[in-house]
């Protein structure tokens, strides 16, 4: 019986030794998924275990502590209950909020899972058949943390608080009911997911006829999610069957809208040629190095698929925040809250662009290397990119400051000086440290190709300073204001030191940069 | 503009380039030839300053490439596409290039008049695909165009043979020879098309397992010399299956 694939890929992929080397694509899915499963655990293994394992020590112990937590909690629920001297069962207080925690869970999947994809793109080549990848990806995706972790929770809560108490019949309904409900989560975010790859401004609709739909709800009171929640687990505990099976009806279609929509993905990719739009086309080069340098990183921002989903996203992100956290909606109040709204509001774009820059060029940064190009035209260039995308933030976002909170004008006044001034830079401190190669042909959602952990940590020394004066002028807020304003206005007077210190440091790091942006994307 | 090294060393794990004393004088065209993962166009990039020198430098004109900058203005180079920015058509392309090196319109349209017939596929004036979208051999041509059409003092190109039709090279050999002719531009080409470069170059160097095995100017047995060598590797490559004994040992050690 052949194998799939040659066997040559020093043992990544196995095949019998009789395997063909022209294998075709009719060989038994079984054999594909046993294959992929194998090359799957291989990928883990030599990825993240072998060369982490001292990892291992800080990680498994945090893990075990989660998974214990997440147990004791489904297990001991009422006690906690007792404790917190809440006047219900543990069971209905869960039904009230479950569907409000998966849609939640919508949000972590959203910003934190990888697509079935990204995953896929190295076997495309191979004679594979592509329903069986496509399959393959798409049901292992199901292994994640997002689906494993809330069942540590729910597995000891059904056994203790669902079996007991509900009749049998209705326990496993309920129990049935709420895996699926977790599956259509899972499912509801690739099918998000496909949408937002292809149809951005139905995805941004969506998203922002839920953010209204959420803040109506809220402003009335009416508590619509906990209301649709009891009524949808109550029912399953009764044992209504039809709900259970509607739900299987809405997985089922869910699975194949998503399949369908991966396996076109799989074939409209890449190879669509698409004209210069009318837009790239007016930004043109002229004299001017530092000019044309910034007119390139607009063409690639207009022209490349991650890099434009990133602008968009910016905007999409700035104003639906700003639009939430400055209506009545938001609870939260307070300096810390300020500082992130002054921060986001214009620098959005700076924070979620400006981090991967240099990496987004790693596809031809040895020939900017090898030109006649200064490492402090470059920066300045890049510098120069996201002090004007402050500026068109702050205008973007500016009409929700005038009518929904006057007082914080100044507020994002000050801030657009501290993120021209102090924000630009440190993206860009933070930028000529990359040295992971990203490929700018990938979507950006769920695609965290470039990211290291400094990537993370870089958002406390941005948002510490604003954050502490305007913690620590609290009774005081217009000085804090005026302080975050000054230092902003004091660092865009240094913009062209700024810019030879951190050409200096590209310069220094121009080899492994290079060396990194070299290697295979991963 | 004279290129040499100065005691160069780079290291890869067990590989180790070695080129202590190459001399190319100004003006001069030096085929580079070898098999693959021989050092070619590691000693390219480390000519380019695109990877750091564990020993020595590599000099352009006298300054050394990693010190100083100067070279860059008068060099020309075409590695592979990660020369070319793939998301501009190749006018934007070629304009930007010709911006970095200070060129007005007027003179980039001068300069980019040699080429007309040797990039004919598309216009080389305004142009609606994207550079990721051409097919190889047109990527390759604009990448050799760019790297060319400034008059560079130094031009270095690695494999500009392979992805071109025939014609096409036919009509790089032309231009190669020409920029050497009227610019007295330096040539430094690594290609494993042994007749073309021995065609265009007036001195070949064989680089192998890291370091110079042959450097000779070019003669009408050049080629055939070439040839010679090659398959007198593969025989000593083939004698040493996995039988024999000697198989781990270095090809140039073994013919020692």
């Amino acid at each position: 019986m052949y194998g799939v694939g040659t066997g040559a890929w020093n043992g990544v992929i196995f095949a019998p030794r009789d395997t063909p080397p022209h294998a075709d694509s009719s060989a038994l899915p079984v054999h594909t998924y046993a294959l992929l499963l194998r090359h799957h655990w291989q990928s883990f293994y030599r990825h993240v275990v072998r060369p982490r394992w001292w990892l291992g020590f800080a990680v498994v112990p945090l893990l075990l502590y989660i998974a214990a937590t997440l147990v004791g909690a489904g297990y001991f629920a009422d006690r906690f209950l007792e404790f917190l001297s809440i006047d219900t069962t543990a069971l209905a207080l869960l039904n009230d909020y479950l569907l409000g925690l998966l849609v939640g869970l919508l949000g972590a999947r959203f910003f934190f899972q990888r697509p079935p994809r990204l995953r896929m793109t190295p076997y495309l080549h191979l004679p594979l058949p592509r329903t069986s990848l496509v399959a393959y990806f798409q049901w292992s995706s199901l292994v994640s943390l997002h689906n494993i972790l809330p069942l540590l929770f729910l597995v000891p809560f059904w056994l203790q608080h669902v079996r007991p108490v509900v009749p049998i019949g209705g326990a496993v309904v309920w129990g049935l009911g709420v895996l699926a409900c977790l599956a259509l989560s899972h499912l509801g975010t690739l099918a998000f997911r496909l949408l937002l790859d292809r149809r951005l401004r139905v995805a941004g609709a969506l998203l922002i006829l839920l953010a209204v739909t959420q803040i109506i709800d809220q402003w009335i009171g009416a508590g619509w999610t906990s209301v649709a929640s009891a009524q949808l687990f109550n029912s399953l505990a009764a044992g209504n069957g039809l709900l259970l099976g509607i739900l299987g009806v809405l997985i089922g279609s869910l699975a194949l809208l998503t399949t369908q929509g991966l396996h076109s993905a799989l074939r409209s990719s890449r190879h669509v040629q698409r004209r210069p739009s009318l837009w790239s086309r007016l930004v043109r080069f002229r004299s001017g190095l530092v000019h044309n340098l910034v007119v390139l990183e607009l063409k690639m921002m207009l022209r490349t698929k991650r890099p434009k989903q990133y602008a968009y996203v910016s905007v999409v992100l700035a104003v639906l925040y700003t639009g939430l956290l400055l209506s009545d909606y938001n609870v939260i109040r307070g300096p810390l809250m300020d500082a992130f709204l002054g921060l986001f509001a214009s620098g959005a774009f700076a924070l979620n662009y400006g981090q991967l820059m240099f990496a987004w060029e790693s596809r031809h940064f040895d020939g900017l290397l090898s030109r006649d190009l200064s490492p402090q035209q470059l920066v300045l260039a890049k510098l120069m990119v996201l002090q004007l995308s402050c500026l068109a933030m702050f205008l973007i976002c500016l009409p929700f400051f005038w009518w929904l909170a006057p007082r914080l004008l100044t507020l994002h006044v000050a801030f657009l000086f501290y993120n021209v001034g102090v924000t630009s830079v440190l993206m860009l401190t933070l930028a000529v440290r990359n040295q992971k190669r990203v490929s700018t042909s990938e979507g950006h959602f769920f695609n965290y190709q470039g990211f290291s952990l400094w990537h993370w940590l870089w958002l406390l020394p941005t948002v510490a300073p604003p954050a502490a004066l305007l913690v620590g002028f609290g009774s005081t807020p217009a000085t804090a204001i005026t302080l975050v304003a000054a230092l902003g206005l004091f660092n865009m007077l240094l913009a062209w030191p700024w810019a030879h210190l951190l050409g200096r440091q590209l310069t220094q790091r121009r080899y492994i940069m290079a060396a990194g942006f070299r290697t295979a994307e991963d | 503009m004279t290129v040499s090294t100065n005691g160069l060393v780079k290291r890869y794990g067990a590989f180790t380039l070695s080129l202590p004393d190459l001399h190319i004088d100004a003006g001069q065209s030096v085929g580079l030839v070898g098999n693959n993962g021989a050092g070619k166009t590691t000693f390219l990039r480390l000519l380019l300053d695109l990877i750091a020198p564990d020993e020595g430098h590599v000099c352009i004109g006298g300054h050394a490439v990693d010190t100083d900058t100067t070279w860059k203005s008068f060099t020309g180079s075409y590695l592979d596409d990660s020369f070319l920015v793939d998301f501009l058509t190749p006018d934007e392309f070629i304009a930007f290039v010709g911006s970095v090196y200070r060129l007005s319109p007027d003179e980039q349209a001068e300069r980019l008049a040699p080429f007309q017939s040797f990039y004919t596929d598309e216009p080389l004036g305004r142009t609606t695909k994207y550079l990721r979208d051409l097919s190889q051999g047109n990527r390759k041509k604009v990448g050799i165009i760019a790297a060319m059409f400034i008059q560079p003092r130094v031009l270095v190109l690695d494999e500009p043979f392979a992805n071109l039709d025939p014609r096409s090279q036919l009509q790089l050999m032309r231009l190669l020879r020409q920029a050497q002719a009227t610019h007295g531009t330096t040539l430094l080409i690594s290609s494993h098309d042994l007749g073309h470069v021995t065609d265009v170059c007036e001195r070949i160097a064989v680089i192998e397992d890291g370091s110079l095995a042959r450097d000779e100017p070019t003669t009408e047995d050049t080629l055939e010399a070439l040839e010679q060598y090659f398959a007198e590797e593969l025989r000593v490559g083939m004698d040493a299956a996995p039988h024999n004994k000697n198989a781990a040992q270095p090809v140039a050690e073994r013919r020692a």
